[in-house]
């Protein structure tokens, strides 16, 4: 699969790796997609500042490390994304 | 028993390992220490999930060489000190709505929370408990009002 003329691949720094974890390799999705992509809905969409929604998942990492909380939220809520057991 | 929390045991030490890779004046952590004489808990920041492992059991090398490696961050670490020789009295394993144990929260002294330490981006953030107090209803005052409909 060739990529779009206007792909251009996220460089995760070394904070934003360290936040994004073991997901690096969602780091050029955007965060809605990513989201969706591990089992998450609508609501956790919502959760995320509306800006930040469409921003790719390595963007957000690396603005968590800065100490952006709402990237830090966004992240959180991509990595916990899928309901871990029913009650 | 090696997994009951040390219940009426007074905090001696806290040793944490602290992360120094991002910006911001969040104190990040990757481990924290909890030592009550010869029983240790230790918080561990899971990156995959964003959740807290704890480990609980007596103090061995292992811990000891942890504690001996972190010597720098403890010295730089204010927050717990006045939590230094008051028994823990209760502890919260919270589980947040997805499912995930991402909180732990200790009481000390009482049986109120006193500081609890949460997951968030790959390491484990402190918050300190602070009870509101009857006075502190004032500040309320300054929310704009609803208008009667």
């Amino acid at each position: 699969m060739t990529e779009p003329d206007d792909f251009q691949e996220i460089d995760l720094t070394p904070g934003g790796q360290k936040k994004i974890g073991t997901l690096a390799n969602l780091k050029d999705i955007n965060l809605t997609s990513a989201i969706r992509a591990r089992g998450g809905g609508q609501s956790q969409v919502d959760q995320v500042r509306t800006d930040y929604q469409s921003l790719k998942v390595g963007e957000l990492a690396n603005l968590a490390a800065t100490g952006d909380a709402d990237a830090e939220t966004a992240i959180k809520i991509l990595k916990q994304a899928k309901r871990k057991r029913e009650k | 028993m090696d997994d009951e929390f040390p219940i009426g045991y007074s905090l001696k030490e806290v040793i944490v390992q602290e992360d120094k890779e991002f910006d911001s004046n969040e104190l990040c952590l990757d481990w924290v220490l909890l030592s009550f004489g010869d029983r240790t808990v230790t918080l561990k920041a899971c990156p995959d999930t964003d959740e807290i492992e704890i480990t609980i059991n007596s103090v061995d090398k292992q811990t000891e060489s942890a504690a001996a490696g972190s010597s720098q961050a403890n010295s730089m670490s204010h927050w717990f000190y006045p939590l230094i020789n008051q028994k823990l009295q209760a502890v919260w394993v919270c589980e947040n709505n997805q499912g995930y144990q991402d909180q732990v929260i200790f009481a000390f002294d009482h049986l109120r929370p006193s500081v609890s330490f949460l997951a968030e981006g790959s390491v484990i953030k402190v918050f300190r408990y602070a009870q509101v107090l009857r006075n502190e209803n004032r500040i309320s005052l300054a929310v704009p009002e609803v208008s009667n409909l």
